[in-house]
């Protein structure tokens, strides 16, 4: 269980989290939204610890994630997507792949000498990754840089890295922004599988995809937590409509 | 690796080893080529330590020679001093170049761009002044002549056997990186290359990677030192100056960054105008300048751009 108490994160004067509680169990999909600038990204970024936090505490199964140094916090459990893809482009598609499993691996300096203890782990690691290529239908894509694949791909890409990682908590920001209409189920089935063996927290605009997939929804304006509920009792809730969903005028 | 760079490699070994029998049979000069393919090898190694840092950290260095130098100094003065063991004193000039970069890498992680690359001017600079100023250990101006430099017992100063020694490094050094580039140490190289946020969130350390790609890449700049000591029998400040960082610096970025095989490429294209530029007195810098200009304005990646270009467009 994830559980944010009070989170506070200051950019200056600026308050752009502000006292923010959340509890994410430990599967399940469950969706942050809310205008632009309401503080969803920067809420993503204090969890994997991109941003520092003035006030609150981030325990996961009662580890102190504050206490963790961001390159800490996926052996802890917490892995994250980005909002534009961040993929590595020098590496191949599946060597992106293998980045996600840094910290389940152990070689060191001494992988120059191509040990059989070396080779036996990249032959793991690689099982890992193909399998996944697979699953996501980037297998044709593997050999290839990330910076020459269409956008989707490269989101896709960016989503399978942090999924690789098998983390408690998996954090993405706007998963399906420039997915094409035929590139979305793949992601989404993806999504959902994910959410059997761990708790995703992702961030999304696309109302009616979520009230498909999330358990429950969260809707964040000026950094506060305004709404929380299944779907339906969200879309319906009076503050959701104000400062996100807004009315129609017909 | 590829068929078509399987056969590169093969084919440049055997090229390689062939070439003193060649020279042999042609009886010109047979020891001034030796000496200066054998200087090749070592500074294709050299390169490589740099693209290392340069092509795959994403990190400049601007005092390489630095690294060079202090690899050369420990085997020189092990080696004459002491009588330590030839490959004993390369690899204590490796680590000794690596713990040196410590005094760099530690700003690293803090730096970068333009201001990492003046740290790395100034330990280059450093270092090149400590080797003059301090005459009782490095000789000062003087040098140190090497005499007799030994392989467990047995004399290897002739200029064939050189020649295999260096080649034997730089194949081995080939190997070694391309092992390191393939496993996770190699992969979170280029992460932090290409995006230092992503990468921490895969779990890479970025400063502690950031330390390990200088400490690396300086062993090997600091075994290439120590084996041009003894392959020119004598060591003194002004084979570590800027203007030999400069060169090495030219090797990676005319090779093309990222690559191995661009960095020997970039080594045999410019230690050869070196080579074929020192005949011009005075001018084989400004050549060599103006060179750069020219691959920077025309090719900005390198020997490894225009061919990857031509396989495309072929």
């Amino acid at each position: 269980m994830l559980t944010v108490r009070g989170v506070t994160v200051r950019f200056g004067g600026l308050t752009a989290v502000n006292q923010f509680d959340i509890d994410v169990p430990d599967s399940g999909v469950f969706a942050l939204v809310g205008p632009n600038g309401a503080g969803k990204t920067t809420l993503i970024n204090a969890l994997s610890r991109v941003c520092s936090v003035a006030e609150g505490s981030i325990e996961l199964n009662g580890c102190d994630i504050l206490a963790l140094r961001s390159h800490e916090v996926v052996r802890a459990g917490i892995a994250r997507s980005f909002q534009r893809a961040e993929v590595f482009p020098t590496l191949s598609v599946i060597e992106n792949l293998l980045v996600g499993l840094h910290v389940d691996m152990t070689t060191g300096i001494e992988g120059a000498l191509y040990l059989p203890a070396t080779r036996s782990q990249e032959r793991d690691a690689h099982a890992r990754a193909e399998e996944l290529l697979r699953r996501l239908d980037l297998w044709d894509d593997r050999d290839q840089s990330p910076a020459d694949l269409p956008y989707g791909h490269q989101k896709l890409l960016d989503v399978a890295r942090a999924i690789i990682s098998d983390p408690k908590v998996l954090l993405l920001d706007e998963p399906f922004a420039g997915l094409t209409d035929a590139e979305t189920p793949q992601l989404l089935k993806c999504i959902v599988d994910a959410g059997v063996n761990c708790a995703v927290l992702m961030i999304e605009h696309h109302f009616e995809l979520l009230e498909g997939i999330a358990q429950r929804i969260t809707v964040m304006d000026f950094g506060r937590k305004v709404a929380e509920g299944p779907p339906a009792q969200v879309r319906t809730d009076p503050e959701t409509v104000r400062c996100y969903l807004g009315t129609s005028r017909c | 690796m590829s068929i078509r760079r399987d056969v590169l490699a093969i084919a440049f070994v055997a090229i390689s080893a062939l070439l003193p029998l060649v020279l042999q049979t042609i009886g010109q000069r047979q020891v001034y080529w030796l000496f200066v393919v054998s200087e090749l090898f070592i500074f294709a190694v050299v390169a490589i330590s740099l693209d290392l840092l340069m092509g795959r950290s994403g990190q400049i260095s601007l005092g390489h020679s630095g690294f060079f130098a202090v690899g050369a100094y420990t085997a020189a003065i092990l080696n004459e001093h002491y009588r330590v063991d030839v490959v004993l004193s390369m690899l204590a000039g490796g680590l000794l170049s690596a713990l040196a970069s410590l005094i760099v890498g530690f700003p690293a992680t803090r730096l970068r761009g333009h201001y990492l690359g003046i740290v790395t001017l100034g330990y280059g600079i450093a270092v090149d002044q400590i080797a003059l100023k301090w005459d009782a250990l490095t000789g000062g101006d003087q040098g140190i002549h090497l005499h007799r430099p030994t392989f467990f017992g047995v004399p290897i100063g002739s200029p064939v056997a050189m020649y295999y020694i260096s080649l034997a490094v730089l194949v081995v050094v080939i190997i070694l990186t391309w092992n390191l580039l393939r496993t996770r140490i190699g992969r979170s190289f280029a992460a932090i290359r290409d995006s230092e946020v992503a990468a921490a969130a895969m779990g890479v350390p970025i400063a502690r990677t950031k330390v390990l790609a200088f400490v690396c890449s300086a062993f090997l700049a600091g075994l290439a030192g120590a084996l041009y000591a003894f392959l020119a029998g004598f060591v003194a400040p002004e084979d570590f100056g800027i203007d030999q960082t400069l060169l090495f610096f030219a090797m990676v970025v005319i090779g093309g960054m990222g690559s191995i095989a661009g960095a020997i490429g970039g080594t045999i294209l410019v230690d050869g105008l070196r080579v074929a530029a020192s005949t011009v007195s005075g001018l084989s810098l400004a050549i060599l300048g103006g060179v750069i200009v020219l691959v920077v304005l025309f090719a900005p990646s390198g020997l490894k751009g225009l061919l990857r270009a031509r396989a495309r467009s072929g």
